[in-house]
């Protein structure tokens, strides 16, 4: 611990630094897992079983993508907030308070992060030869059964890449996360809001060494996703 | 009584010119298909099968296989029906033992691999060797074997196949014909089969059906369309 943070002060980062991105990671992982949860079996639907409540859902689902995240941000407010309805229910009934709370900043990169991961397993999905689940059902598999062994396994590679695209979308919210989550040193400051406080307060290698690091993450993840084979014939 | 008889009362728009009323011969159990390309032969393999939802009434020995006894649509998932495919559509995530076990394994709830009698059929399409293999690295002919050995795992009451040895060289066609005639016979198995082929034709079947723009122009033995040898010969 004492090396690792010799290190960090040896590039520009203090130790409010450090906690900022032990919280990033942690925030952008459980919001993926979130999101992977809520979104995979929308995203089949929306794929397999398209009607005409397909377009609203997609729309409804990609608006974070094209909204300012402000927007975002105050709409979680005003749904979640503690004079908000579904905000009190959740406090009275669970004690869960989301706002100035790193639960709300994994909600708030949640919802930021959603469209990415949907739109991606949608296409995914779509990708899946809808021959080979109607032989499988031929072969005597139900519903779920086609989804275990044919449809999810074949847009498995699909399905990692939109993970990592909604890590590193999560990973860099900002304006959503301030909104709902503040940006408090320590409790629920991100490593974006803590490269906002460095620029803003004019500390320079700080800035540098936080903006490098959210870069290489957001990189590599992204090679790796470039390298998944999602293009092939399935 | 007839093995297999099928009405069709479709409107489909995917087939607009299908529109059959067959029954099959007790003549043969199994029964060619043969027309030009674009008859409408697949087409009337994925009627029977229930893969195109239709009104389509699918009798095996005397039996309703599409609808229940109270007359509830019977999902595809129960129908018994063993399909053969021209492009094979084996599993590409699956290796060959995934596939060939596939149906045999969800259906029985038991893993066949290893089964005595999945050993034999397999043995029988002399198919043992290609277990281990991932189905990237099977050829045409042996990817066509391992759809035959999954269609036949699945103990069908019905087989349906379309071009089912296609990619297989003329010598070696014949014999797994053989191979799958056996078993057929050995097992009750009523088969539709799809070929270009004159002699597989005569070769295997029974009966045939001439169909083109989707509909029963002619019917009858092998030898009212082919001759003794052949439509050439």
């Amino acid at each position: 611990m004492i090396r690792l943070m010799s290190i960090a002060e040896s590039i520009g980062l203090n130790g409010s630094d450090l906690t900022a991105i032990v919280l990033s990671t942690f925030v952008a992982f459980s919001a993926s897992i979130l999101v992977g949860l809520t979104a995979t079996p929308l995203a089949w639907f929306v794929a397999k079983r398209p009607n005409r409540f397909s377009g609203p859902i997609v729309a409804l689902a990609s608006l974070p993508l094209v909204m300012p995240p402000t927007v975002t941000g105050y709409a979680l407010l005003s749904v979640f907030g503690r004079n908000a309805l579904l905000g009190r229910i959740l406090e009275r009934s669970f004690g869960v308070v989301l706002v100035f709370h790193w639960s709300g900043a994994i909600l708030a990169s949640a919802v930021s992060s959603f469209p990415l991961y949907f739109l991606t397993a949608r296409s995914a999905f779509a990708r899946v030869n809808p021959d080979y689940e109607q032989a499988a059902r031929l072969m005597g598999c139900r519903e779920f059964a086609v989804f275990r062994r044919i449809t999810l396994p074949l847009a498995l590679h699909g399905l990692t890449v939109a993970f990592l695209l909604g890590f590193v979308r999560a990973l860099g919210d900002f304006g959503a996360t301030l909104m709902v989550a503040g940006n408090i040193p320590g409790r629920t400051q991100t490593a974006a809001l803590a490269l906002y406080d460095a620029a803003t307060l004019g500390e320079a290698a700080r800035a540098r060494a936080l903006a490098a690091l959210l870069g290489v993450v957001a990189l590599v993840a992204l090679w790796f996703a470039g390298r998944t084979p999602v293009n092939r014939e399935i | 009584m007839p093995h297999i008889m099928f009405r069709s009362e479709i409107r489909h728009r995917v087939t607009p010119l299908f529109d059959v009323d067959l029954t099959l011969s007790t003549e043969s159990r199994i029964t060619a298909l043969y027309g030009p390309s674009g008859a409408g032969k697949t087409t009337a393999l994925k009627l029977v099968s229930g893969w195109i939802p239709s009104a389509t009434a699918v009798y095996v020995e005397g039996t309703r296989i599409d609808r229940d006894e109270s007359s509830a649509t019977v999902p595809l998932n129960q129908r018994k029906v063993g399909m053969v495919f021209q492009n094979d559509l084996l599993f590409p995530h699956l290796d060959a033992a995934g596939n060939a076990t596939f149906a045999r394994r969800y259906l029985s709830k038991e893993r066949v691999y290893g089964d005595p009698e999945f050993a034999e059929l397999v043995g029988r399409f002399g198919a043992a060797h290609l277990m281990g293999k991932p189905v990237k690295a099977l050829s045409g002919g042996e990817r066509q074997r391992i759809g035959l050995i999954r269609a036949l795992a699945s103990r069908p009451k019905l087989l349906l196949c379309d071009e089912p040895v296609g990619a297989i060289d003329r010598a070696g066609r014949f014999s797994l014909l053989d191979r799958l005639r056996e078993h057929a016979e050995a097992e009750g198995i009523v088969m539709l089969l799809i070929t270009h082929d004159p002699d597989e034709i005569r070769h295997m079947a029974g009966h045939v059906w001439h169909i083109d723009s989707g509909r029963l122009i002619a019917e009858g033995p092998p030898e009212r369309f082919f001759g003794a040898f052949g439509p050439n010969g």
